[in-house]
């Protein structure tokens, strides 16, 4: 009991914070269920003046015909309501719509959205059927139509992610990939700052504190390029897309990577510790424009660029938030402890040496 | 300042000139790889013209500004840091190396001229982004060079340090050049230009904050 009390008495407040928030992460990021969503439905085209049956198949959901379950066709800002949702299954159902003419004539093809309504919440399916816009004959009479009323849909039941139909599960890799970068670019910041006080004082502590610094922001680095490439076979179908945010990680890394090397070609310790933190400002200096500029001039797949929504309401919802900002406060904070680790035995492996020749 | 410079740059010329095996081995390499490049492609497009080029450059300039500050001997910058100014020497290094490399890179085209035939669409553009790249190519490469002069191994040290650093303006530099051979749809070039210009900036500013201190040796 004293030594656990020992143990945790140094503990700074940060230190406290990765302790509290990690485990936090960890849980919830992985116990927290999705969402109901909509995962496929056939057949995927028709035409109006169809009387046409969907089956749908979903994920996590909880169908039940004792329920009152609705579903809408929705095309921008018009929809549809469903003339019977027949539940098959708790994963199953099937809607049945009649559809009229779109009131814009010119539209010879639609891509309609799929929304279902269930007390447990709302589950769409983007881009779900595609609808070819003709003109019906006068034989066919069709009681709906296209409004575009305020949708009555009921809230979240639970708390649940959302289900997005790209990444399914793999919506939790947010909380891992991105704060890895977010804390990659904040070490790295700090490494700059003891630089220049080195380069200023010429106080060898603050060198091994940049050195300390720039290792476990390579660190994070390296975890993210893993994480994120684990996260676009799966989204995108490869490890490595070329994607020019993926390029220009990995060209950062390169550059940070010099910084070692360079530090290991040079013999003289003073020489090291100088030289190692001038490359080190002048690596981070050209690292923002790979960062903060050039992608954002590129076509990319990440959200964000190239015409893909940012992280808005669409990715990162209020129940993500919960998570995903505490995250990134506990990363940074991790990579503060863990350059405060590397340090001290930078530290005690100088003292060792010293010692071992001057007993010599 | 501006004399000691223009006497150092006057200086840096005449030496290179003097060791002929230097400028005949650079200029060997550059007709050496485009005769390899026209045995293996034989007919150019404009994109292929393009990349060949960028990559030609890369080493061109890894080739011909390797050793612009370890060639001298270690004592004479002693001699230099007693004489005058290090931003001096800075600038006369950063000056022989753009307009060597600037000239190489012209040269290059002129081979490039007679064995691929590609004219660029718009000269004005294709001309101002050779200037800003090779310009920032050489900043680059003269901090870099002064870095890694220190080092034992130092030419991997040199290229493996640069090559990634330059790797920002070749994007947009290779873009730029795409985009005066017609081979993009949008032409609106400003942001890639200004880019490049921002970079050339920051890597002479943080040279001239920087150079003086890793000088004093």
């Amino acid at each position: 009991m004293e030594r656990l009390k020992n143990l945790f008495s140094g503990l700074k407040w940060w230190k406290w914070a990765v302790l509290l928030i990690m485990p936090y992460v960890i849980l919830m990021g992985f116990l927290v269920p999705l969402g109901q969503g909509i995962t496929s439905i056939t057949p995927g085209s028709t035409a109006t003046g169809a009387n046409i049956n969907f089956r749908i198949s979903a994920y996590n959901s909880q169908f039940s015909p004792d329920k009152s379950n609705t579903a809408w066709l929705k095309y921008h800002d018009l929809h549809l309501p469903a003339k019977l949702v027949k539940v098959l299954s708790p994963q199953e159902a099937e809607v049945i719509f009649d559809i009229p003419v779109l009131p814009d004539k010119s539209v010879k093809f639609a891509d309609l959205s799929l929304i279902i309504n269930t007390p447990e919440g709302p589950a769409v399916l983007p881009s779900a059927v595609s609808l070819r816009n003709i003109a019906l004959d006068s034989t066919t009479i069709i009681n709906e139509v296209w409004s575009d009323n305020k949708l009555n849909i009921n809230k979240e039941a639970n708390f649940n992610y959302p289900f997005r139909n790209l990444m399914a599960e793999t919506i939790r890799n947010i909380y891992f990939h991105v704060p890895l970068w977010f804390a990659m670019t904040f070490v790295f910041m700090f490494s700059v700052f003891y630089s220049i006080r080195y380069l200023r004082k010429k106080d060898i502590n603050d060198d091994q504190k940049a050195l300390s610094l720039i290792a476990a922001g390579m660190l994070f680095g390296i975890l993210g390029c893993i994480t994120g490439a684990m996260w676009a076979k799966y989204t995108w179908g490869q490890y490595w897309s070329f994607d020019v945010k993926q390029n220009m990680a990995a060209i950062s890394l390169l550059i940070y990577s010099g910084y070692f090397l360079l530090r290991k070609s040079l013999s003289d310790p003073d020489a090291k510790s100088r030289i190692g933190n001038i490359y080190s400002i002048f690596a981070f200096c050209m690292l923002i424009p790979l960062i903060f500029i050039i992608p954002r001039r590129y076509d990319s797949l990440h959200p964000g660029n190239g015409g893909n929504p940012a992280l808005g309401a669409d990715d990162l919802d209020n129940t993500m938030r919960t998570v995903f900002y505490p995250a990134v406060i506990a990363y940074i904070c991790l990579g503060f402890w863990l350059a405060e680790l590397n340090y001290r035995i930078i530290k005690i492996k100088n003292k060792i040496e010293s010692h071992e020749t001057y007993s010599k | 300042m501006l004399s000691q410079i223009v006497s150092l740059v006057k200086k840096d010329f005449t030496t290179e000139f003097k060791s002929q095996e230097r400028i005949a081995g650079v200029i060997l390499y550059l007709f050496s790889t485009i005769l390899v490049l026209y045995y293996s492609l034989v007919k150019v497009e404009r994109f292929l013209w393009v990349s060949i080029f960028w990559i030609l450059l890369i080493f061109l300039s890894i080739n011909a500004l390797n050793s612009s500050f370890s060639k001298e001997i270690r004592t004479r910058h002693w001699y230099y840091y007693s004489l005058v100014h290090p931003l001096a020497v800075y600038f006369s290094k950063l000056i022989f190396n753009f307009i060597w490399l600037f000239v190489l890179t012209t040269l290059s085209i002129l081979i490039f001229k007679v064995f691929f035939d590609v004219p660029p669409l718009r000269f004005g553009l294709f001309a101002v982004t050779l200037i800003s790249s090779t310009l920032g190519i050489a900043c680059i490469f003269t901090f870099i060079s002064l870095i890694s002069g220190k080092s034992s191994d130092q030419s991997t040290v040199m290229s493996v340090l640069a090559t990634p650093l330059i790797f920002p303006i070749m994007m947009a530099g290779s873009r730029l050049m795409m985009n005066a051979f017609g081979l993009l749809s949008d032409t609106d070039y400003s942001a890639d230009f200004l880019s490049i210009i921002a970079i050339d900036i920051v890597a002479i500013g943080l040279s001239i904050l920087l150079f003086p201190i890793l000088w004093r040796d």
